[in-house]
């Protein structure tokens, strides 16, 4: 008989299977051992602070985890510290 | 503008369209350019608790045309002369900028939004967020990474509930390389695989192996024995690299 293992939780009772199959509930530890296994394939959510750009949270993800590619996703506005009239004087005075 | 940012590593890049198609849910804070009367407020909330119509605004990443989105709930937690405090589940790809800007419109007295917080993106939430401070502090100071995996996902278990097929081992090695699925490779198929539908690829040791558009329904995969079953829409790199 084929074991198939999955980490999506109630497969079994959305599969139907061509052989009788039985199924097993896999690990993250036993598919990702070491953390940068984890690393190659995976995603964090973290809770960005007001004042850096979505894109400059994940470059920093980036270099804290030292991996190259690192995307993000839904951008959140950063907080605009002068407000567009302020700016204009300021250029303008 | 805070909240729950979803960053994805290496591999899990490639399914950013597929982790990021749910709804958001949002807290925020709106002042009115003129106070309005409570009940008027409440009238228009709740008018906006539906079908919208928005246009990005001209900074956008994205192309500016007239989109459909549905507002789910958009709720008063609190309000005080002209600063309202409310929530909002809206469906992805939503600008709650440009809502509160269009709820001022309608009000007639205009209004800006002053903060926002992302309270949920998807199955997400904030308690599964991780703050870059205790990230930083995890790895670089008491460099405990068993601590720290606890916050990184692997796409297997992000993804949301989506058609399966699952995989022979056998068929683990081409399906990298991009090539169809076979119908002899086929082990199990989940009941809402549609042809012309897409769904995930998994090995029977449980690893996502591709984004595929299926090309057959669930009945036509099980009863095939030849013949192509899925073509590759996006191929996830192989979780341990083998020696060749």
């Amino acid at each position: 008989m084929n074991t198939v293992r999955s980490l999506v939780p109630g497969l079994k009772g959305r599969c139907t299977c061509r052989e009788d199959v039985d199924f097993q509930e896999a690990s993250v530890k036993e598919l990702y051992p070491t953390f940068d296994l984890l690393l190659r394939r995976s995603m964090v959510n973290v809770d960005k602070p007001r004042g850096p750009s979505s894109h400059e949270v994940a470059a920093w993800v980036s270099r804290l985890l030292n991996q190259k590619k690192v995307g993000h996703g839904g951008t959140l506005e950063r907080k605009l510290e002068k407000s567009l009239c302020e700016r204009r004087t300021y250029h303008n005075p | 503008m805070s909240g729950v940012l979803t960053i994805t590593l290496n591999s899990a890049n490639k399914l950013l369209h597929w982790l990021m198609t749910s709804r958001k849910s949002y807290v925020g804070l709106m002042k009115l350019h003129k106070p309005v009367p409570k009940g008027r407020l409440e009238e228009v909330f709740f008018e906006f608790e539906s079908e919208i119509y928005q246009t990005p605004p001209f900074r956008a990443a994205v192309k500016r045309q007239t989109r459909r989105r549905k507002v789910y709930r958009l709720q008063i937690l609190e309000s005080e002369s002209e600063y309202v405090l409310f929530r909002a589940d809206v469906d992805a790809g939503t600008y709650v900028r440009k809502l509160c800007f269009d709820i001022g419109e309608a009000l007639g007295v205009g209004a800006s939004m002053i903060e926002l917080r992302r309270t949920s993106s998807g199955a997400f939430d904030e308690r599964s967020c991780v703050t870059l401070n205790r990230l930083a502090y995890l790895l670089k100071v008491e460099k405990n990474e068993e601590e720290a995996s606890r916050f990184f996902i692997p796409v297997e278990v992000a993804l949301p509930e989506f058609p399966v097929l699952v995989v022979r081992e056998s068929a683990v090695k081409n399906l990298y390389n991009g090539a169809p699925l076979m119908a002899p490779g086929v082990v199990c198929v989940s009941n809402d695989v549609k042809a012309e539908g897409q769904a995930l690829v998994y090995s029977e040791s449980g690893e996502l192996i591709e984004v595929a558009l299926s090309k057959r329904g669930k009945e036509e995969i099980l009863q095939a024995h030849s013949g192509v079953v899925a073509v590759p829409i996006r191929v996830l790199d192989p979780r341990v690299t083998t020696e060749h």
